[in-house]
């Protein structure tokens, strides 16, 4: 009821009421707990603004309630928990010293009660306060955080040693973004707003070998969603490693070289754990020879004995892939690291899951790695021997009785997909092969949709349709054009199947679905016309299902890919598609994530019909308008960037209508006066992006290109428009981009511009 | 930080497919407009 009330200014004595019922010496302790309850869950449900003005008799009643001479626990517990749930609107408290110091003591005494909820509740505070206030931190670290949360971190209590490690997972994490911060104000020629204290790195030497210990202390049972010391220590150390980079290695490597052949498993995976946690943060020249170094040894952990360690070698090999493939990628260990990892898909779940993660990044570094000359896709690579036999062997493990458990289904064929998307010319044998195997398997899962008879049942034969109506996509896009219409009946009859089962109607096989008509439509181009009949009932239920907005999003997307594939071939169901998006922009309760993209799609279809495109002008101009004028609360990050991306589609949609209604010849069409009225409009909006603190790349390029298309298409009439400062100096910023298309948009809409003028 | 224990994020799924798609979409959108303003070689040649 106070989450209701308040906001709107109502029963404004509450707060006083629940106040005098924590401080009054009369209150019982059980009023004093449920009142301590009843703050702690209105602070932590209510819009932090709200309280902010209360925050001064809010924290006298919790602070109260958690001193030390409290002598009910009960009581103290609820105002440590409620303390927690404060913390975000007690900025106010936090910048006066004198307030924070006692904030402070209170909780750090807190930490040492001999209850371990309030313990872990106060600890849970330090944690949640070094977030927020990081830069107010100095006084207390060095003599009470740091003592106190590494006497955490040892603790045999794994929910205190739990808080401790998180305490400096949290302060690596603040850490490696307080460095990004400064890099980017340096670059920028600015000091920076926060600065970081280097606690991770002086902590450094003292936290490690408590963490290396609690990665000894692994769970006996293989738990997937148990959280323990041992799995965050290992969270910890990578951290750690990214803050600190090459200066965690003295304090790893020892422990790493003396465990790594223990005979025990658990030192055996521990050592390894700590080599895969701190690869992220070295430097390549550190990496490198330590990974070689390492290969015959964790080649060798794959073949354990212990399940641990051979999930984990695994794992690693996966980071090894991702962080500093070219140690994995050498004539030396290419083979014999193959050979286990292929071992090691017949192994249980959860180490075979981890080899299929592995089997993808090799495939992304082995594709990157191979020499491509001048076409865009290299002839062959490193595995290209081995390539049909590990496509086999991860064909055969989604097939696995047990594949459910620990994602491996989803990882196998995650691991299919980058392999075929990673394949060169040589292997292409082997991704026919894989299709007609996907397109057989995706017939008989069709055929199975009657003997379903659990939920359990739908549920894994839903997300298996979602994972074949993936894997066709990627291997439709490595499909040759020759061979694309040999195949496309059979997929579409499949698909169209599949959008007419009950499997169809949900919304995860539909997405996927629609997603892999967008590919086979860019893979036929106009031929995919044939199709449009049979399946444009699909696409505008796509198009209505404003309930489940990816598959909205889904629809609208591919009614891009099929504009830009039938071109004017499109004309015949345009009427339809435009009734429907427009439908779409004008209904408030649709996800406003369908919004940028639908006016995108303007774009596509204007492009597509060219002159077709004059009767929906008027309408769909209004609607740009519309999107352009959009505001939204500055305060809000989520909603600023959504502000960019719908600005973005407006420009885009712009973009499109210009070029389709010029035409693509250097003749411009008549059709363009159409425009004429409104582009005085479109270059203020131009401008008022241009000139945006928020304005991105993206902006940069689509205006850039904006301009030249004006130019191109209106002449010398444009110019005077265009020729503002706001634009000019963004042009030159456009031409220093890092973005290499930005950069070449801005320099060509320099020289159209230049052109229109000697031409006039 | 849970989901950053060894595969606890990393299975991409849909999620990374939505993204793909979209960034492809994008792509094509574009190549299509500088091949209208004929300069798409000299973008893909960048």
């Amino acid at each position: 009821v106070a989450v209701a009330e308040l906001p709107v200014n109502q029963w404004n004595d509450l707060i006083p009421i629940l106040v005098e019922n924590v401080i009054n010496a009369q209150s019982t302790e059980l009023k004093k707990e449920a009142t301590l309850e009843a703050i702690g869950y209105i602070c932590q449900d209510i819009d932090a603004e709200v309280l902010t003005e209360r925050s001064n008799q809010i924290l006298t009643a919790i602070i109260h309630g958690m001193r030390s001479t409290e002598p009910s626990n009960h009581v103290r517990l609820a105002a440590t928990q409620a303390l927690l749930n404060s913390l975000e609107f007690t900025k106010a408290n936090f910048d006066k010293e004198n307030e924070r110091n006692f904030i402070m003591e209170v909780v750090c005494e807190a930490t040492q009660s001999s209850d371990m909820r309030i313990s872990v509740a106060a600890l849970q505070c330090l944690v949640k306060i070094l977030s927020l206030y990081y830069q107010y931190m100095e006084p207390y670290m060095g003599q009470a955080l740091f003592p106190i949360t590494l006497e955490a971190m040892k603790s045999d209590v794994d929910e205190i040693s739990l808080q401790g490690i998180e305490f400096w997972s949290n302060v690596s994490d603040e850490e490696i973004d307080l460095a990004i911060e400064e890099a980017e104000a340096a670059e920028a020629g600015r000091p920076p707003v926060r600065t970081s204290r280097f606690y991770a790195r002086g902590a450094l030497q003292y936290l490690a070998p408590v963490l290396m210990q609690k990665l000894t202390k692994q769970d006996d049972t293989d738990d997937e969603l148990e959280w323990n010391p041992s799995k965050a220590a290992s969270v910890c150390l990578m951290l750690l490693s990214n803050c600190c980079e090459d200066d965690i290695v003295p304090h790893v490597l020892p422990f790493i070289n003396t465990n790594i052949k223990n005979e025990n498993w658990r030192y055996r995976e521990a050592a390894l754990m700590a080599f895969g946690s701190i690869l992220g943060g070295l430097e390549a020249a550190t990496l490198k020879p330590l990974v070689e170094k390492a290969m015959p040894t964790l080649i060798e952990a794959m073949y354990d004995s212990s399940v641990a360690v051979r999930d984990t070698a695994a794992w690693t090999f996966g980071r090894i892939c991702e962080i500093v493939p070219e140690a994995a990628i050498n004539e030396t260990y290419l083979k014999p690291l193959l050979e286990s990892l292929v071992n090691g898909l017949k192994a249980e779940p959860r180490v075979a899951a981890n080899v299929c993660w592995a089997f993808t990044g090799l495939a992304e570094a082995a594709y990157e790695a191979a020499e491509c000359g001048d076409s865009n896709q290299p002839e062959t690579y490193c595995m290209s021997n081995y390539f049909d036999f590990i496509i086999q062997r991860l064909l055969e493990t989604t097939d696995r009785q047990d594949a459910a458990q620990h994602n491996l289904r989803s990882a196998a064929y995650e691991a299919l997909m980058e392999m075929v998307k990673n394949s060169p010319t040589d292997c292409y044998v082997t991704v026919q092969k894989t299709t007609m195997v996907i397109l057989e398997r995706l017939q008989q899962v069709l055929q199975m949709e009657n003997h379903i008879a659990s939920q359990a049942d739908r549920s894994q034969f839903n997300d298996l349709q979602s994972l074949l109506c993936a894997t066709l996509q990627s291997v439709l896009r490595k499909v040759t054009p020759e061979d694309a219409p040999q195949i496309s009946d059979t997929i579409m009859t499949a698909l169209l199947t599949m959008f007419a089962s009950n499997a169809g109607k949900a919304g995860s096989v539909q997405e996927d679905a629609l997603m892999a008509v967008s590919t086979l439509a860019e893979v036929l181009g106009e031929e995919f016309l044939k199709y449009m009949d049979a399946f444009k009932r699909y696409l505008y239920m796509g198009l209505k299902n404003h309930q489940e907005y990816q598959v909205c999003i889904a629809a609208v997307g591919l009614t891009g890919d099929i504009c830009r594939a039938l071109k004017s071939k499109v004309v015949p169901y345009c009427d339809e598609i435009i009734v429907l998006l427009l439908e779409n922009l004008g209904d408030p309760s649709i996800h406003r994530s369908v919004k940028p993209q639908i006016l995108s799609v303007f774009g596509d279809i204007a492009l597509s019909i060219g002159n077709e495109f004059a009767k929906y002008f008027d309408v769909v101009m209004q609607m740009l308008l519309q999107a352009s004028n959009a505001q939204v609360d500055r305060n809000d990050y989520d909603m600023v960037e959504y502000l960019g991306e719908l600005r973005e589609s407006v420009l885009e949609a712009y973009t499109g209508i210009i070029q389709g209604l010029k035409g693509p010849d250097a003749q411009v069409r008549s059709d363009i006066s159409l425009v004429e009225p409104h582009v005085p409009a479109i270059v203020n909006f131009m401008i008022q992006v241009a000139s945006e603190p928020e304005r991105t790349d993206g902006h940069m390029s689509v205006i850039a290109g904006l301009m030249g298309d004006l130019a191109t298409s209106f002449g010398n009439y444009v110019l005077p428009l265009l020729e503002t400062r706001p634009l000019l100096d963004m042009l030159q910023a456009a031409r220093r981009s890092r973005v290499p298309r930005t950069k070449t948009l801005a320099n060509w809409a320099t020289k159209e511009m230049r052109r229109v003028k000697h031409v006039a | 930080f849970e989901d950053l224990y060894k595969n606890w994020g990393k299975f991409r799924n849909q999620e990374e497919r939505r993204k793909q798609i979209l960034e492809k979409q994008k792509s094509d959108r574009n190549s299509n407009y500088d091949n209208i303003r004929g300069i798409l070689e000299s973008v893909n040649s960048e």
